[in-house]
């Protein structure tokens, strides 16, 4: 089964880890996706948890309009996931 | 009881003369040190009712329990004074050597009363005041009057100073400690209104802790945590990363808040200016994370925070790199809190594209025109900028017209950078904050950009848990640690309480912790309710009410004035205030503020 195209757009300390503005992946959940840009940028390993878990200094928000926290969360094809560094103060 | 000298010096620059007074165990563990002691501080010291720029006027330096430990970030010290923008109580941080020089130099706090005859210098050596006279350095920029302060007293001697601004009593005025800012509410105008261009602190008296071993187990620990995950946004991009993140959630204040995106945030962008023009990294002393992230501009090398890049850039719809550099950087020498000139100046662009004043055809996106002001209103020099030295509020009702609505402030504090619409928890923690719109006394922010809380639709509930973040911050400020720890603890009251426990020897729980921080949260409420004042002061412009906001999907962001008070409302009940945001008897019972309040003049209600 063909999964969705998901484009997850990169901000702040992921951008800057990865190296690039944003990254296209296949994937049906918000834990898919995370794993492929993983593989594509290993410096964003620690976007996981040892439990498997979002890391609490990454903030998810799908298409700007609604944060996500769990990895489970459908995506459907043309989703853009928003991946960015938590603690907006400063 | 460890880490506390039990008193204040107390200056009276009148008369030239200084004292001791004791402070009892009572008072320090009821406000701890910080915004806590100084709140408490201002009530006792200033008279009710009295002009901010009066020689009565109190100016109130705090340090705190934990300067000069080991902890990481504990070297900081607050300021507290009633506001010449705000006319409330002001609180401010600063960082770095001034605090353990000020609190070697024998007291937990400095409270500056009355005014010197001529332009002077306060020096505090071991607890001995002499004042000097500065006429040289009158009129000189905050880094060359810390300059020549160094080279003149030596390497001992720690100072804040006031830059033009501050002599010029700009009610936006900082003051500046190694360039680092006790930036808002006009502080600096307080002490250029005595005419101290600069205090100078230094001495030898160090504080025990009550259980050194524990002390330097924690530092350890916690220096160790703030190597890790929770701080690496501070030290590898630095605050300046949330205007992409902003700007992509339609969050960005631009041109006076009239867009919530800025077409030219991408070349503004903290990665963009990390990758171009950061030049160093650099921490506070006494502190593992160093979040100052130095870039180099025209004009010379400048710190900057996203604050000033949002209010120096897209909130004046300017785009151009050097050109925000190089505002940052004159704010930095002239002492101008950044947030407040560049709203001030995003203000009067709006007001002259508008016709309703004459700005010598002033309009946003002017970079020129924006260099051009800010060291006019500094100086006062004209008639525009004496008028935009006042700030927004006071301008807004000298200009007329429809020009109060879409005045950027909330108790004359001029906002920060989070766009109220799509940010609705933030917009009430705006709303209700002691000093005006605030983003370091609330963190209502944490619940927008969380799964809690729907930041396009404001709510009671998030409103309940706006005061947990007004009170961590109130724990965390009068500690003092910096709130960029605030990622690394697991239970902030628990992990407060064992540091605290360690330093001074009591047996303090978290929960007395929270009570602490509600005691000084309520403290602030009841200055300023002496001071006049009412619920009619917990709201936001008009432009925020009555105007939507595009948000790049079908429909817009709007915030109704009913909305905002369905959480106004909640956030009293949380506090346990009256429906009328007063503070009741019980409550003042409650919190054993009973001292603080005896000019409420709610209190039997």
């Amino acid at each position: 089964m063909n999964r969705p195209t998901i484009t997850i757009e990169l901000f702040g300390m992921p951008r800057a880890r990865a190296g690039t503005k944003e990254v296209v992946v296949s994937a049906s959940t918000v834990g898919e996706a995370l794993a492929e840009v993983v593989k594509v940028s290993p410096k964003l390993a620690d976007v996981f948890r040892a439990d498997g878990s979002l890391s609490p200094q990454y903030l998810l928000s799908l298409d700007g309009q609604q944060f996500v926290s769990d990895l489970t969360h459908p995506l459907r094809s043309g989703d853009r996931l928003l991946l960015l560094s938590a603690d907006a103060g400063g | 009881m460890g880490g506390y000298h039990g008193r204040y010096l107390r200056i009276d620059l009148n008369s030239g003369t200084a004292n001791y007074v004791a402070l009892s165990e009572s008072v320090l563990r009821r406000f701890l040190g910080g915004v806590g002691l100084g709140t408490w501080l201002l009530h006792h010291e200033s008279p009710a009712g009295v002009d901010p720029l009066a020689r009565e006027a109190a100016l109130v330096f705090c340090f705190s329990p934990l300067v000069g430990t080991p902890l990481t970030t504990s070297a900081k010290f607050a300021v507290v004074a009633k506001s010449p923008l705000t006319f409330r109580l002001n609180d401010a941080l600063s960082s770095s050597h001034f605090a353990l020089a000020g609190k070697r130099s024998g007291a937990d706090a400095l409270v500056i009363v009355g005014a010197c005859a001529a332009p002077s210098v306060l020096v505090i050596e071991d607890g001995a005041v002499r004042i000097e006279p500065a006429g040289e350095l009158w009129g000189l920029e905050s880094d060359e009057t810390t300059r020549q302060l160094g080279e003149r007293f030596g390497p001992e001697f720690h100072s804040a100073v006031i830059g033009p601004a501050g002599e010029h009593l700009v009610r936006y005025a900082t003051i500046s400690h190694a360039n680092r800012h006790a930036g808002r509410g006009g502080l600096g105008a307080v002490m250029g209104s005595k005419r101290l261009k600069a205090v100078l602190v230094a001495g030898t008296q160090r504080v025990a802790v009550a259980d050194p071993t524990r002390v330097i187990e924690a530092a350890r620990d916690l220096s160790q945590r703030s190597f890790g995950p929770a701080t690496a946004k501070y030290r590898e991009l630095g605050t300046v990363s949330n205007l992409l993140t902003f700007n992509r959630l339609h969050a960005l204040p631009t041109r006076n808040f009239q867009q919530g995106q800025f077409e030219q945030a991408e070349n503004l962008s903290g990665e963009s200016l990390n990758a171009a023009r950061r030049v160093a990294r650099e921490s506070c002393a006494s502190c593992t994370i160093g979040c100052e992230h130095i870039y180099s501009s025209s004009n010379g090398n400048v710190r900057l925070e996203y604050e000033s890049l949002f209010a120096l850039g897209p909130l004046c719809g300017i785009g151009d790199r050097d050109v925000v550099l190089r505002a940052a950087l004159m704010c930095d020498r002239l002492g101008l809190d950044t947030i407040s000139a560049g709203a001030t100046v995003a203000f009067a662009m709006e007001c002259s594209e508008r016709g309703l004043l004459k700005a010598d055809g002033l309009r946003f996106g002017d970079g020129e025109g924006l260099l051009s002001l800010l060291p006019r209103i500094a100086r006062r020099e004209d008639g525009l900028s004496d008028l935009l030295a006042e700030g927004t509020r006071i301008a807004a009702a000298r200009i007329g017209g429809d020009a109060p609505d879409f005045a950027p402030h909330v108790k004359g504090l001029e906002l920060p950078g989070y766009e109220p619409r799509t940010l609705q928890t933030m917009a009430l923690g705006f709303a209700v904050g002691s000093r005006g719109a605030d983003h370091n006394r609330s963190g209502a922010y944490e619940l927008d950009f969380s799964t809690v809380t729907d930041r396009l639709h404001g709510s009671p509930a998030a409103a309940a848990l706006a005061t947990e973040t007004e009170d961590k911050a109130a724990l965390i400020d009068s500690m003092i640690l910096c709130k960029f720890l605030r990622g690394v603890f697991t239970d902030f009251f628990a992990e407060s309480a064992d540091l605290l426990r360690s330093v001074t020897g009591w047996d303090i729980s978290a929960e007395e912790l929270r009570t602490t921080a509600r005691r000084i949260v309520t403290a602030k409420k009841l200055y300023n309710v002496r001071e006049g004042w009412t619920n009619s002061e917990d709201t936001l412009p008009r432009r925020f009410l009555n105007e939507g906001l595009s948000t790049g999907v079908s429909t817009e962001a709007t915030l109704t004035r009913e909305s905002l008070q369905i959480m106004i409302d909640a956030y009293y009940a949380a506090r346990g205030w009256n429906p009328d945001g007063q503070v009741s008897n019980a409550l003042i019972g409650e919190l054993q503020l009973a001292d603080l309040a005896a000019e409420n003049p709610y209190r039997d209600r």
